[in-house]
């Protein structure tokens, strides 16, 4: 959890090629429906560069037209190129369809569209870490959550992991500030095993360790001085096990966030999800992060546990919220303890 | 050892690493970036709560500003 609030105009986008499953990922339905080009790979499709003739299907140049203008970028934000024709400066997208800015909004809110279409059929399995398949009767329009992706794959735990943790009790300065966290870890992991099928379990009897990377837990908790730099920092599913751990900065104690809730957000990375507010649609104030390798899932959740606290939203009790919790159930299923009742 | 996919990227990218390095631009972006040491290891605060290391930064810095340096692969 961060604590600054600063930042250019965020923007993102996705390709088909970021996340379509490897070839051994099984079948897609409907896959060219979702086709979007790939950033900065050159069109195939005959696209004229700046100042070339005008394109046959355009048509004849009208009288008046000149190809002068202003300097323009060769590519734009999201790295489309941009093409000069007729004087107007065009977008190329999908290869071969060049776009004014209103036409390029107007597809980029259908890509939008198709991209949770997509979301809703796809079939997935995580880069080591286990498969999942989308649960297709969740409406996509009530999906939240950024995920990862790697290697065309949506990053999680296996099914069955225990996201095993302790509390290295001799790195906090304070006992109090022990105590609290460990409370604190187990409201939080608490509140994410009632959300989605994730498992905790608290080893407390590695708490007393003197390593500080114990072994027989998946991660520590532990702290550390960073003069603020972060409250708290983790860790994502596809990090480094020699970077498995939670850190807490002196300031966790004092920041006016709520405390649970700000390891709330932290397990979030632990189990796979990045921030919410670097999706499209969030404040362009909140911090801007680099997008690749993410899938944005649809419906933007100002809300969400993952989301900072900057652009007037966010939330400082940082709670999981009902979008959380459809999101998650994307990656892991309904929690674990609803299979216990049933069998019970 | 244990590689960063980060790391195999630009391994897999001769000179981009020295590339980045040497740009302004990017200096100037990660000497922005809050810096901690964790286990003996520098890593840069990206995002408000994620560490990331020297190659990291580079390749989010890549992604985010310079795309084609790293397209063809």
């Amino acid at each position: 959890m961060g604590k600054s609030v600063s930042s250019p105009t965020l923007k993102k986008n996705l390709t088909k090629k970021e996340y379509l499953p490897d070839s051994e990922g099984g079948s897609i339905p409907d896959l060219d429906l979702y086709e979007t080009p790939v950033e900065g790979e050159k069109p195939e499709g005959a696209v004229q560069p700046a100042g070339a003739p005008t394109p046959p299907w355009r048509g004849k140049e009208q009288p008046g037209m000149t190809d002068q203008t202003a300097p323009y970028p060769e590519v734009d934000e999201n790295g489309h190129r941009m093409v000069l024709v007729d004087g107007e400066v065009l977008t190329v997208v999908e290869g071969d369809l060049l776009l004014d800015i209103d036409q390029k909004d107007l597809w980029q809110e259908a890509l939008t569209l198709r991209q949770s279409d997509f979301q809703n059929r796809l079939k997935f399995q995580a880069a080591g870490f286990g498969e999942a398949a989308i649960n297709e009767s969740l409406g996509s329009s009530m999906s939240a959550l950024v995920g990862i992706v790697q290697g065309g794959k949506l990053v999680r735990w296996s099914p069955g992991t225990v996201l095993s943790y302790c509390v290295l009790r001799n790195t906090f300065p304070r006992d109090e500030w022990y105590q609290e966290v460990v409370v604190n870890m187990q409201l939080a992991t608490e509140a994410w095993e009632a959300t989605c099928g994730v498992r905790f379990e608290y080893l407390a009897s590695l708490d007393s360790s003197a390593s500080v990377r114990p072994t027989g837990v998946l991660f520590p908790v532990r702290f550390i001085s960073a003069g603020g730099a972060f409250i708290a920092a983790s860790f994502f599913p596809n990090d480094l096990a020699s970077r498995r751990r939670m850190l807490i900065d002196p300031s966790y104690f004092t920041t006016t966030f709520d405390h649970v809730g700000v390891l709330r957000h932290e397990l979030g990375h632990v189990i796979g999800c990045r921030h919410e507010h670097i999706r499209s649609g969030a404040p362009p104030i909140c911090p801007d992060e680099d997008t690749t390798g993410t899938i944005n899932l649809t419906a933007y959740d100002p809300q969400s546990v993952m989301h900072y606290f900057c652009g007037g939203v966010g939330s400082r009790r940082l709670e999981i919220t009902q979008l959380d919790r459809i999101g998650a159930q994307q990656l892991y299923g309904p929690p674990l303890r609803a299979f216990e009742l049933q069998e019970a | 050892m244990e590689q960063t996919n980060e790391a195999e990227l630009l391994n897999r990218n001769p000179g981009v690493r020295e590339l980045v390095a040497t740009l302004p631009e990017f200096i100037a972006w990660r000497n922005a970036l809050p810096v901690v040491e964790v286990d003996g290891e520098t890593f840069y605060v990206v995002g408000g709560d994620q560490l990331k290391d020297h190659d990291q930064v580079s390749v989010a810095w890549v992604n985010q500003f310079r795309p084609q340096l790293l397209k063809r692969t």
